[in-house]
């Protein structure tokens, strides 16, 4: 039963974001930078320009103009890819991550049969790069980009969603150093031969400064996802009124205690 | 009551929007009900700064001074707001006037919010009604629906929301709140519904509606009380059904 959701649970996820990872790339092998923005007619653009606020656009179809607004206005399109991998798959990948160490906290030796069971998943390769390696690399990238674009100004407006905001900036740029800190440490140390197992984690965290950094780095992670599927809400015009935000960020405190109290049994029942 | 009382003011300056900015220090006699306009105009008549000097008059703008036009706005003790209802007697002192740091300055406190205007007009705030002939009357807007929309026609394009979001600066082309709203009150009303598809494009363009990193700065801002953030969240449920329209197609123009 767990194999047959684990198995299609996988699956299902590759085929949405295949799809969603071709739709930029699709858009983006057309060159329209030539063509009329009403009518996507071949004609030069500087004449057009001036006289751009015109309202006859009717006469093209909605079609042809949203392949004109995804080629020409790509922004749209990685932002709302960004949002979306944050959610699925990575943060879907988090909370499983998350909940299978916590086997951690029952025994040894479930931890270990159960790291073993992930790892002897079919296509594994082929999981953890569409799963897990390229939505990660693209929502940092672009979430690095996304944090150095603003200019956070929490001591002129210090008003609690402003401060998610910086948060959520901060706790991106801590997570992703923790991120390649651990995959280097435990994946990249597998191709390498290594075996990862209850020992390399109890060996890991033996040390109280690991310790500590994976805490910070572990609740920075959870607190990202948790704030990120607030303004994932937001982003895709669910929570509209200002009531059900406000409910949504109870929900969001709620995944955030729940899935820390998760995270924090397993890495202390490695020490 | 014998000694006068005083009002200290400190002014960031700029002489040309290309030099360097300076700070410079007033002291005015005390008026009751004197608001930041007012002590701007006493010092303008009598141009002398706190160490006796003359200087010149500080440059600012301004037009209905009631707090409709939006053309006053800098920031007061680091908040930006109007000048004309900002209130001495309601101001910690010494009172910061400084000029809105997103805008080009023109000189002083007098900012250019052309880029604002720009934006109105790439999201094509407006309704067309123009045509060869008589287009006839348009449908009726339901009452309840036009008290609505009034909240969000209160937009005086005063530029506080832009201050004060992390996301309007130097390094990004966001178009800020204050259009996005604008967007949504045309799309509410039964005429200009009519283009509902270009605008929700042109804000799906880039510099638009995705730069939104949810702050909410700009709805505790807005001096008119405008819900920024209700309608920047209504726009993502648009254009999301725009997309979807626009990619998958849709019998609909
Ligand atoms: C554990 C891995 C991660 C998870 C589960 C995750 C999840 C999320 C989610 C759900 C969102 C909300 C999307 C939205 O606003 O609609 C988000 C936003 C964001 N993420 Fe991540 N993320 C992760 C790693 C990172 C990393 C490594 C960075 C790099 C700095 C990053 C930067 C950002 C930024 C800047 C935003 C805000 C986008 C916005 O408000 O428009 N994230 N993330
Ligand atoms: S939305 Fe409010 S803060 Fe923004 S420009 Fe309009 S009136 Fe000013
Ligand atoms: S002068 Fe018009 S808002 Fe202040």
């Amino acid at each position: 039963m767990t194999l047959w959701f684990f198995q299609n649970f996988f699956h299902i996820s590759i085929f949405s974001v295949s799809v969603f990872l071709t739709v930029p790339l699709y858009e983006s092998k057309m060159d329209l930078s030539q063509y009329c923005k009403k009518c996507l007619l071949f004609l030069p653009m500087e004449r057009l320009e001036t006289n751009s606020s015109v309202f006859d656009l009717d006469i093209i179809s909605n079609y042809q103009r949203g392949v004109y607004i995804m080629a020409q206005n790509r922004e749209f399109v990685w932002r709302r890819l960004h949002s979306l991998l944050g959610v699925i798959p990575i943060g879907v990948f988090l909370i499983q991550h998350l909940v299978v160490n916590h086997f951690a906290a029952i025994s040894e030796e479930a931890f270990n049969n159960a790291a073993h069971f992930m790892e002897s998943l079919p296509f594994r390769i082929f999981l953890e790069v569409f799963i897990i390696y390229l939505p990660i690399l693209f929502h940092a990238i672009y979430g690095i980009y996304i944090a150095f674009t603003a200019k956070n100004n929490t001591s002129r407006f210090g008003y609690f969603r402003n401060w998610m905001f910086k948060l959520q900036r901060w706790t991106g740029v801590i997570t992703l150093i923790f991120i390649a800190w651990h995959v280097w440490e435990t994946r990249i140390a597998a191709a390498f031969g290594a075996e990862v197992n209850f020992n390399m984690m109890a060996d890991i965290l033996a040390s109280p400064f690991m310790f500590a950094f994976y805490v910070v780095g572990v609740l920075s992670a959870i607190f990202h996802f948790a704030n990120g599927l607030w303004s994932f809400l937001v982003s895709w015009g669910i929570t509209v009124s200002p009531r059900s935000q406000v409910i949504a960020t109870y929900f969001s405190i709620g995944v955030f205690v729940i899935v820390s109290t998760i995270a924090i049994r397993a890495l202390v029942a490695f020490i | 009551m014998a000694e006068n009382k005083t009002v200290r003011f400190i002014i960031t300056r700029q002489d040309t929007p290309d030099s360097a900015s300076y700070e410079e220090e007033f002291v005015l006699d005390y008026r009751p009900g004197m608001n930041v306009i007012s002590a701007l105009m006493e010092i303008r008549r009598n141009p002398v700064n706190a160490k006796g000097e003359k200087t010149t008059p500080i440059s600012w703008d301004m037009n209905c001074l009631e707090e409709v036009c939006g053309a006053c706005s800098m920031n007061i003790n680091g908040k930006p707001r109007q000048s004309c209802s900002a209130l001495v007697d309601q101001l910690e002192q010494p009172i910061r006037l400084a000029p809105m740091s997103t805008f080009p300055i023109i000189r002083d406190l007098q900012v250019d919010r052309s880029r604002m205007f720009d934006s109105l007009k790439r999201v094509k705030a407006w309704i067309p009604i123009d045509g060869t002939y008589d287009l006839g009357p348009g449908p009726r807007m339901p009452e309840r629906k036009r008290q609505w929309a009034y909240e969000l026609s209160k937009c005086m394009t005063c530029g506080v929301c832009l201050e004060a979001c992390p996301n309007v600066n130097s390094k990004s082309d966001f178009i800020g709140p204050a259009p996005l709203s604008q967007v949504r009150l045309f799309n509410a009303h039964p005429t200009g519904e009519m283009n509902k598809a270009e605008r929700l494009e042109a804000i799906m363009g880039d510099g638009g509606l995705t730069n939104c990193g949810n702050s909410q700065n700009c709805v505790q801002s807005c001096p008119k009380g405008i819900p920024l953030t209700t309608s920047i969240a209504a726009l993502n449920r648009d254009t999301s059904i725009q997309a979807f329209k626009n990619f998958f197609g849709s019998d609909q123009i």
